[in-house]
């Protein structure tokens, strides 16, 4: 059973190597606790930006926060959408909602994955994650963790996928 | 049947020529433990969990798996874990207004008091259940339902214990919405234990629980308020006696939740006010020690989990058969250019939580006290385009009897968390931290450093020494590497015994010494 596990383990992974990932279709909720689907984030025209992150997660909040200041700069070059997905669970919800109104994220929409819908589609085990798509929705980036000037790469990948 | 489903979906003709999407996701976390007279011996050589996931998605239909294995599962992880097993199977329909899902799954009723199966690999807690569910959505999702029924997961496996059965309906009614949702935990094995001390109590253990809640939610322009109420029918009840001797009974629970949350401008908070009663649902009874992966709904730490070594060294862990508390946030932004907030503006948030214990759920009946509370504040402040620090400050009182006797132990922690960026790229982080208290091991004192190379690479060391009462120094030293969605991480050093929380869950985690490998890759 165990060689057989590990044969999964290899093989398969690096057989599924090959293929990106699309953006999955599952249902988020917005600071009013409207149903958003994801999949009416792909608009055909401008790339986008999935921030995974959570309360409790300092790397998160500096990234939103290192996101927020590069959003100001870049605004007007070229169109620059951020979702900031929190992947809290219900106790913290209330907490998210407020943080995300209180924190002052300009350009980044806060929606929340309250029990882990897309963060378990897009194998997300930890945050933050990133993740950059295409205007059709194809994931173009994607990077774990946060290390203070990690935004630079990924506003680079955004910017190479704006038409 | 299910496994054959699974590769008939796979194999299946594509429609349009294209053979769909795979995705997966690969987790190794090893440990390497040594003999430290400083903690005590060891209690492994080594511990190991390992995960892979497998997703496949073709149009409206999607698969995938998860495998475990745990060779020797990491020490404080729950024992039931070692082995090896496929432990997540399933295939899944979703059209328009419908989602068939036969196999493993993960659900979540209202808050979660009712009913929650998650994930979290950090507490070793995987409670999915295995099963058939539907959901139907109309109105534009306005309007939705959901039934399921199976058995849940309780070590690499589905558990033979219990049958599982809910329905859920949500209707959002413009600014407002109402739901309502009923579990049936049907018991299909009962600890001989169990039925042993049934007996010597003169009741018979039921052979269903049955649980239920009803919730309402308004939002109105910055303004959102949440409630729920959840009941329960009697359930297998340990007593807690003044002699000290446990009394197994049975008793309802019921659950009380409001959350009132508000948002304008730069101001924001959040008051979140809860009472539970008996309110422990498991997958199986057990008078052994409980395993954390033993449960059916989620009920965490009301108080924020600190994340700062020294402010989340004792954390307030939920005690489920009887406390009520409050947690309220409140955060303000000193806007850009304004007199406080300079140049880059400054970031204020106030939090406290207060848990008083219920005298009914406490060995001596007539009287409860304080069982947790913790006022915090943190001042964020960017000084130039390349410098910014915060500092926090918690103060905290637990009770070690629950509330139970009115002595309490005091802390208070302060801490200075400083970043400097040399470069766009080369930045340097520090922490400063202490704790003062006149109870427990007393003072201590603690500090990090940690270089980051974006976006690849970040080293740290740190130390926590306590030097008020055991002068044993906690010292780690830490590297990782990071391209894309692939992450590795290296850990050595010495680990303190206490609880280790994740998500307001908590468990156990023994003192041990050594080196730590984690691999993440997902694809």
């Amino acid at each position: 059973m165990k060689h057989l596990l590990l044969t999964i383990f290899l093989g398969l992974g690096a057989i599924c190597s090959a293929w990106g990932q699309d953006l999955p279709a599952v249902t988020l909720h917005d600071e009013a606790g409207k149903s958003i689907a994801t999949r009416s984030l792909i608009d055909g025209k401008t790339p986008f930006v999935i921030n995974f992150w959570m309360t409790t997660c300092k790397p998160c909040m500096k990234e939103l926060e290192a996101l927020t200041d590069e959003a100001i700069e870049w605004k007007g070059s070229f169109p620059l959408r951020i979702y900031a997905v929190s992947v809290d669970d219900s106790r913290s919800l209330q907490r998210a909602v407020a943080m995300a109104s209180g924190s002052g994220w300009e350009g980044i929409t806060p929606l929340f994955d309250v029990n882990g819908d897309l963060r378990r589609a897009l194998n997300v085990t930890a945050v933050p994650q990133v993740f950059v798509y295409d205007a059709n929705g194809k994931e173009v980036y994607t990077h774990i963790g946060y290390r203070p000037g990690d935004e630079a790469e990924l506003l680079r990948a955004l910017k190479n996928n704006a038409k | 049947m299910l496994l054959l489903l699974f590769i008939l979906a796979l194999l299946s003709p594509p429609p349009d020529g294209g053979w769909g999407k795979l995705s997966g996701a690969l987790e190794s976390n090893s440990a390497y433990y040594v003999d430290d007279p400083a903690i005590g011996g060891r209690i492994n050589k080594w511990g190991s969990n390992n995960y892979l996931k497998l997703d496949w998605q073709r149009d409206s239909l999607s698969a995938g798996l998860q495998a475990e294995w745990y060779p020797q599962a990491l020490v404080g992880y729950p024992t039931e874990l070692n082995g090896a097993g496929l432990s997540s199977l399933y295939i899944d329909w979703r059209h328009n207004f419908i989602d068939i899902t036969a196999g493993s799954f993960h659900e979540q009723l209202g808050s979660g008091l009712l009913l929650r199966t998650w994930e979290d690999r950090d507490m070793g807690i995987n409670n999915s259940v295995t099963g058939a569910r539907v959901s139907v959505r109309a109105l534009g999702n306005r309007l939705s339902f959901k039934l399921f029924s199976g058995l849940p997961k309780y070590g690499v496996w589905p558990s033979a214990a219990s049958l599982v059965s809910a329905a859920d309906l949500n209707a959002e009614l413009g600014a407002v919405s109402l739901g309502a949702g009923i579990v049936d935990c049907a018991s299909l094995r009962t600890d001989s234990s169990i039925a042993t001390l049934a007996q010597a109590g003169g009741f018979t253990l039921p052979g269903h629980v049955v649980s239920w809640s009803a919730r309402a939610a308004v939002n109105a322009g910055g303004f959102t308020a949440r409630a729920e109420y959840v009941g329960k029918s009697p359930d297998f009840y340990t007593e807690l006696l003044p002699a000290a001797h446990e009394r197994f009974t049975l008793k309802g629970g019921n659950a009380q939740l409001l959350e009132l949350s508000y948002a304008a401008g730069g101001f924001s908070g959040s008051l979140t006010f809860r009472r539970l009663e008996n309110m422990t649902s498991r997958i199986f009874n057990t008078t052994g020690t409980p395993s954390i992966a033993n449960t059916l709904n989620y009920l965490p730490a009301l108080c924020m989990q600190q994340t700062y070594m020294l402010a989340g060294l004792n954390p307030y862990v939920t005690y489920a058969d009887g406390e009520m508390g409050f947690q309220g946030d409140l955060y303000y932004i000193f806007r850009r250019g304004t007199k406080l907030g300079g140049r880059y503006g400054m970031k204020l948030h106030i939090g406290g939580c207060w848990i008083d214990a219920l005298p009914f759920a406490l060995p001596d009946r007539d009287v409860a006290y304080l069982a947790y509370r913790d006022i915090n504040i943190d001042l964020e402040r960017r000084w130039t385009r390349n410098f910014r620090t915060i500092f926090f400050v918690s103060i905290q009182e637990n009770s070690p009897t629950h509330g139970n006797r009115k002595r309490t132990d005091a802390q208070n922690v302060f801490v200075l968390d400083a970043l400097y960026r040399f470069s766009p790229e080369f930045s340097l982080r520090t922490e400063f931290q202490y704790l003062y208290s006149q109870e427990l091991t007393k003072d201590w004192m603690a500090a990090l450093l940690e270089l980051s190379f974006a976006p690849h690479w970040s080293v740290s060391v740190s130390d926590m020494y306590n030097h008020g009462s055991t002068g044993v120094h906690y010292f780690n030293v830490s590297a990782s590497y990071t391209h894309s969605s692939f992450s590795v991480s290296l850990t050595a050093g010495r680990n303190r015994e206490g609880m280790v929380c994740s998500g307001g869950v908590c468990r156990w985690q023994p003192a041990w010494s050594g080196a730590g490998l984690r691999v993440h890759w997902s694809f």
